[in-house]
């Protein structure tokens, strides 16, 4: 779902409160997931709070500069780490290993060679996978798992597709523990899509 | 010659384009000989191309009120 359309970003800019509730419809999971990534669970749905004053009292002003999903995820961060400061506080639970992620050892030989070699798999597009109801509770469900870090990258990455750098410094993160982070999110929901496909459930 | 094990754990960086030169030909060079890394970079791109739109949620009607609730409080206390 694309919220950019110039004409609606006008009206939305313009106070139209229909398009303010359809923002926050569209924004507001995913900017709780990001803020999560930053303060941890407790106090994020207050930082994402403070973020929607802000962007209410400020959209007047928006330059159409950046896009407006920058934006908004700009301000939700900036808002979780100015909070971060104030309360002195560290950050939840940072999973800082930088531990190469692959798929279990068990799946390799000694020489790292397939011991497991990948199943095929009879849903093969997106589309398809797209129509599975069950598969999106198995996801959903995976999604809610994930530590917050991993979730915040996989959310501003995957979902909303912001390049990788921007990601970095939205979060604070180094490029090498992004990398690691968005890549065990992949590989944790390849497993659940491959249980999927093997058995029909979660 | 990269390991399959190895394959699987720079999966992402290749598809980020994060690898260097020779990374990435020795990278490419495992996945033309071996069907089954070739299989699995195919499976992590379905991956990554289903889960952006599974991954996205809406927010329910509730939440969104309470949101726009606590706005109007929150202006009217401070204008
Ligand atoms: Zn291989």
């Amino acid at each position: 779902m694309e919220l950019e359309d110039p004409d609606w970003v006008h009206k939305l800019c313009a106070g139209d409160e229909a398009a303010f509730a359809e923002l926050v419809r569209r924004y507001h999971p995913q900017m709780v997931a990001v803020a999560r990534g930053i303060v941890g669970d407790s106090i994020a749905d207050e930082v994402v709070q403070e973020a929607w004053i802000s962007i209410h009292r400020n959209l007047s002003g928006f330059q159409q500069r950046s896009s407006l999903k920058t934006w908004v995820y700009t301000i939700v961060c900036n808002a979780a780490k100015t909070r971060l400061c104030k309360e002195h506080k560290h950050r939840g639970q940072r999973d800082n290993s930088l531990e190469p992620a692959g798929m279990p050892a068990e799946f390799f030989d000694e020489n790292g060679a397939w011991r497991e070699p990948p199943s095929d798999w009879h849903l093969d597009t997106p589309e398809q996978l797209l129509e599975e109801s069950q598969l999106q509770e198995c996801i959903d469900k995976t999604l809610s798992l994930l530590p917050e870090q991993q979730r915040a990258v996989f959310t501003l990455r995957e979902v909303e597709q912001l390049d990788l750098s921007s990601v970095r410094n939205k979060l604070e993160l180094s490029d090498s523990n992004v990398r690691v982070l968005l890549h065990r999110a992949r590989l944790k929901l390849m497993q659940v899509i491959n249980h999927y496909q093997e058995t029909g459930t979660c | 010659m990269l390991s399959c094990q190895h394959i699987t754990q720079k999966a992402s960086d290749y598809i980020e384009g994060k690898l260097n030169f020779w990374q990435r030909l020795k990278f490419r060079a495992h996945l033309r000989a071996c069907i089954h890394c070739d299989n699995f970079l195919r499976q992590l791109r379905l991956v990554i191309g289903y889960s952006s739109r599974a991954g996205h949620q809406c927010a329910s009607e509730a939440e969104v009120q309470q949101v726009l609730h606590r706005i109007r409080q929150a202006e009217s206390t401070s204008s």
